[in-house]
Parts: structure tokens; sequence; C-alpha cells
């Protein structure tokens, strides 16, 4: 028996195994020379080295800000996303190919098969991070929510905007923070929308309301994205979905492959209303920090009608959530659903805490990179690697897994580490970059450079 | 309803009226609320052994009465706990709710057939 298994499980790894190759190996997918993507939704570059974590049984909270989280949250993001519908707004017969890449069968077999993998290794460690236990009932959930909606004050939220306002560029920081959500934001719903098919009875009808609302009953220019394809735009941004894809953090695609997971999962059903019920209360007053965030960072140029809406609505939506879902499906489904409620409301706490963790710490790092503040130094390093980079070379953005120097030893180096966010490093120039940022190198000329790092995270 | 809220390394004791209970960590590293007294005579569970055949259960230390986790989890307040924070859903009427650490006293002793499981 236990030898029959072991034969599986091998045979389930060389599968898996395949199945990267096979998902990754695709012209979309592939590394590329361009730092941003516009009107293309296809064109997702993965992998930026080895994916040194894909041999890991699970991830822990600390791991999701590596550089195997960015690969394989890009990589799931992408597998998720064969279910929802991108069209290029222009030129579309010159991105035919990807069109057809993105959606081929093949391409979906192998997403299923990596899917399983990928959620197992990302989100074991939030699901261990929850326990619910005790005798829990409707009285005692209202409890607990009117307890949450009194104590709730979004601090990291709120820490978050006083630091992004008091950037060097300030401008900087919210259009990097705009792009972090975007990945969300510009397919608003679409993760929910699996939840309204089937029959389930009155609930069901009850989450369609809330994802008309979340549509604009069909009227284009009142449907969420829109409203915050008008906020991009107004900032100079592009709105088409995932032009800044290299520019996304891992914990921001987390946060996004978070509730496209527990949507897909339709066992994961009650779980998702637990936190539909926890982002639809903690919204109201989230979207008002961040619209003044916006309007002290923007002036009056910022299309902040976005996050009003959202100010307004989920007012509505947390009461109807409450009201018309959890209660009812409480009553009507038992314990079991009760218990994954409140699984969901934590866990939906849990990601949100690691988005803000992550874009906390890079908006911090490309401050410190406006001020200049002791950047220009080399960790310590005993044999320093040689590299060898031609003009023109960009490697992909990665998370930096420790800290790790650069020191050009002849040439030109470019750093980007956010939107617009660039540092020159000529001849003789060093810079040593933290832990858990995500930057990417290009050589604007023929360029030799040392890399200094101190022990490997995956070591 | 009264909602208590705290870190489990600050408090492991939650009690009010004739009521006591204790956060106990199983083998998983999942928390939850277990009564601090034996249904049998009142014997301090929290200072029992864990056994994790056949089913995980606490021996109490008075009477060596086997109690499964799952018989006295039952009737537990409801927890959530998130990373290291509590929160406990306590019933109306309780009164007076004190929470407490309690340091070497509280330790489900560790020498029973399975060593992993024990309280916080």
């Amino acid at each position: 028996m236990s030898a029959l298994f072991e034969s599986y499980a091998s045979s389930v790894i060389n599968l898996e195994d395949a199945a990267l190759q096979s998902f990754v190996n695709r012209d979309i997918y592939s590394a590329s020379k361009d730092l941003i993507h516009p009107d293309n939704p296809y064109r997702r570059p993965l992998l930026n080295d080895a994916f040194a974590g894909w041999g890991k049984e699970e991830y822990t909270l600390d791991d999701l800000c590596s550089n195997a989280s960015l690969i394989a949250n890009r990589l799931l993001l992408s597998v998720y996303e064969q279910d929802f519908v991108f069209l290029p707004r222009t030129k579309f017969d010159a991105k035919l190919n990807a069109f057809t890449e993105f959606y081929d069968r093949n391409a979906r077999i192998a997403g299923e098969i990596l899917s399983c993998r990928l959620e197992k290794l990302l989100f074991s460690c939030v699901s261990k991070t929850v326990h619910v236990s005790g005798d829990w009932d409707v009285q005692s959930f209202k409890a607990y929510f009117g307890d949450f909606k009194q104590m709730f004050r979004a601090e990291k939220l709120s820490q978050l905007m006083e630091s992004i306002t008091a950037m060097r560029d300030p401008k900087g920081g919210a259009r990097m923070f705009l792009v972090q959500m975007s990945g969300d934001f510009l397919v608003e719903s679409s993760a929910m929308a699996r939840n309204v098919v089937g029959n389930y009875g009155p609930v069901q009808s009850e989450l369609f309301k809330v994802l008309i609302d979340e549509c604009g009953y069909g009227v284009h220019k009142t449907k969420h994205s829109t409203l915050f394809e008008n906020l991009l735009e107004s900032q100079g941004l592009d709105p088409i979905p995932h032009t800044y894809w290299q520019l996304y953090l891992p914990t921001s695609i987390y946060l996004n492959n978070y509730y496209n997971y527990i949507c897909r999962d339709h066992s994961s059903l009650f779980k998702y209303f637990g936190a539909i019920l926890q982002v639809e209360t903690a919204f109201r007053l989230t979207c008002d920090i961040m619209a003044r965030m916006m309007e002290n960072v923007f002036g009056p140029s910022a299309h902040i009608e976005y996050f009003r809406e959202h100010v307004h609505i989920d007012d509505h939506h947390s009461r109807m959530v409450m009201e018309k879902i959890v209660v009812p499906i409480i009553e009507s489904h038992g314990e079991f659903a009760l218990r994954e409620i409140v699984r969901g409301f934590e866990e939906s706490l849990v990601v949100g805490d690691q988005f803000m963790t992550g874009i906390q710490h890079q908006i911090d790092w490309i401050d410190r990179v406006d001020r200049d503040d002791s950047i220009r130094r080399l960790p310590e390093c005993a044999q320093p690697r040689m590299r060898y980079a031609a003009s023109g070379e960009l490697c992909g953005t990665k998370m930096a897994d420790t800290e790790i120097g650069y020191n050009v030893v002849s040439g030109c180096l470019d750093f980007v580490f956010g939107i617009d966010k660039r540092l020159t490093l000529k001849t003789g120039d060093c810079i040593t970059i933290p832990a858990r940022v995500l930057y990417g190198v290009s050589a604007l000329e023929d360029s030799e450079y040392q890399v200094h790092t101190a022990e490997e995270h995956w070591a | 309803m009264k909602i208590v809220r705290f870190h489990k390394d600050e408090a492991n004791l939650v009690e009010w009226g004739d009521q006591s209970y204790f956060v106990y960590r199983n083998r998983e590293g999942a928390c939850s609320l277990i009564r601090a007294r034996c249904p049998h005579r009142g014997g301090p569970l929290f200072l029992g052994s864990v056994l994790s055949e056949p089913v995980e259960s606490i021996r109490c230390p008075w009477h060596d009465s086997v109690i499964p986790i799952s018989f006295i989890q039952k009737k537990a307040p409801p927890m959530v706990v998130n990373g290291g924070e509590c929160c406990v859903i306590i019933g109306a009427g309780a009164g007076e709710v004190n929470i407490r650490l309690i340091g070497t006293l509280i330790n489900v002793h560790r020498d029973e057939v399975d060593c992993d499981a024990a309280c916080v």
C-alpha cells in the first residue's frame, strides 16, 4: 500500500512539474524586456529566476513576501483569470496569438493541475492562522460582528496613508498604491460572480443584488471598475488590466488570489460569505481613509468617485450581507456554515493585513531611495558574484529574499522600484536593497557588476 | 453578551461566575477553550495529561477520569483565534469576567502516549 502510494505521489509530482513547464513555456508568460505592457492583459512574465519555493509543502505567512511567492502568485492568478474575459481595446490582430495562448485548452488543463498545488502552497498558512471553536450560534455571531464594527479602526491602512502622504514624492507613492489595487479593482466582482450561479435559494438572489451594485446595474459608466479606471486615467495611469503586472507585489496578488480561491472552490461558499461580510463592513471606513489620502496627495485632479461610491454603498452591503445572507444561512445551514463564516471573516483580515504589510514595506523603501538614505553601501559578502548584462537586458522584476547589494564595476544599471521610480547606477556606484522589496534591473549599456548577498533564503 | 479579547501569551484562563475555561492547543496547533474543571468531581483538568488514543482526551489528575476533548469542548463558549489574538464571546448574564495567565500551573503534562499536545 505504502509503495503504491509513493508511486502515485511520485507520479503526481511529475505531473505537476510537467504542468508547470507546459504552462510557463508560452510566449505570453516569458521574460520581457519591457517593464509595462499596455493594452495586453494576457502578457504576464512569470518566472524571473528559478522557482526556488516550488518544492516546498506550504509557505509560512513570512514567506509571502518572497520571490517564490511572487512567482507562485503570478502563476495562480494567471490560472484563475483564464475563467475571465479580457479583450485588448486596440490592435487585436497583433495580439491574437496572445489571446489564443491565454485561453488555450492545454493551458487550462495545465492550470487546473497547478492550481491544486499552488493553493496548498499559498493558503495553508492562512488556514492555520485561524482557529474557530466552541458553541457558536446566531446571537454569539451577532455579538462578535457588532464588536468588530465598533472596534475596527483600520490602523495599518491609516499608517500606510500617512506614510504615503509624508513621502518625498507622495504622488509616486500614491500611484504605486493604485497599481497594487488595480489587479483586483479592474476586474472587480469577477471572482464573486462565480457564486451567483447555480441554485441555492433566496440567499443566492441577495448575493446577486450586491453583484449588480458592483456592476453598476448594467450602466457601464457606473460600473465600479469603470470608476476605478477613471481614477487611474486621472493620474496618468493605464486603465487596462495588468499593464503594470511586473510591478505587483506578491502580497497584492495574494489578496486577489485569495478571493478567487474561496469563490472558485464552492466548498468554501460559507467562508466566502464571512469574507465578504468583513470586507463590505470594513470598506466603508477604509475607502474613506483612502479617498482622503488621494485628495491630499493628488488634489482636485483625482477622480475619487470609486471610493466615495463605496463609502455609501458598502454601508448597505454590510447590512445586506449580514441580514439577508449570513443570518439566514446560519439559521438554515447550522453550525458548519457558521464556523466557516467566522473563519472566512478572520482569514479575510489576515490576507488584508498581508497586503498592507507588503505595500508599507515597498513604500518605505521607495522613500528611502528618494532621500538617498544610507542605501549606497554594500553588505558584507565573502565572495561577491560577478555578473554581466548586455545593453537593454531587463532581468524581470523580482523580490529580494535577503539583503542584496549591487556594485557596478563598469557600465550603467537602471533599477526600478515602483511606478516611474528609477535609480541609475554608473561605474563605481553601489546600492543595497533590503529583503522583501520588489525591484527590477536593466542594463543601459553593456555592464559588469558584482552581486553581494547573505545566505540564500530558500537554501 | 460580552466580548473578551486577549493574546494567548498574556492569558490562558477565562473565568466568570462558577465557570472556568482554559486555552488548549492540540497537536496541529489549533486553539480552543476547554472546561478547566473535570465533570466528575471538579478536578483541575488543566493539570491533567493528554492522551491521543483512541480519541484525543485529557486524564484528570484527581481520579484518572479520561474525558474526550470533543466532549469538554462541546459547551465551551465560542472562540476565534487569529494568530495569537483570542476573541471569546460569553453569554448574557455572565457578570464579571476575569482573564488570567497561569504560568507553570496550567501545563497539561506531556508524559503520556503522545507528547505533542499541550495547553498553551
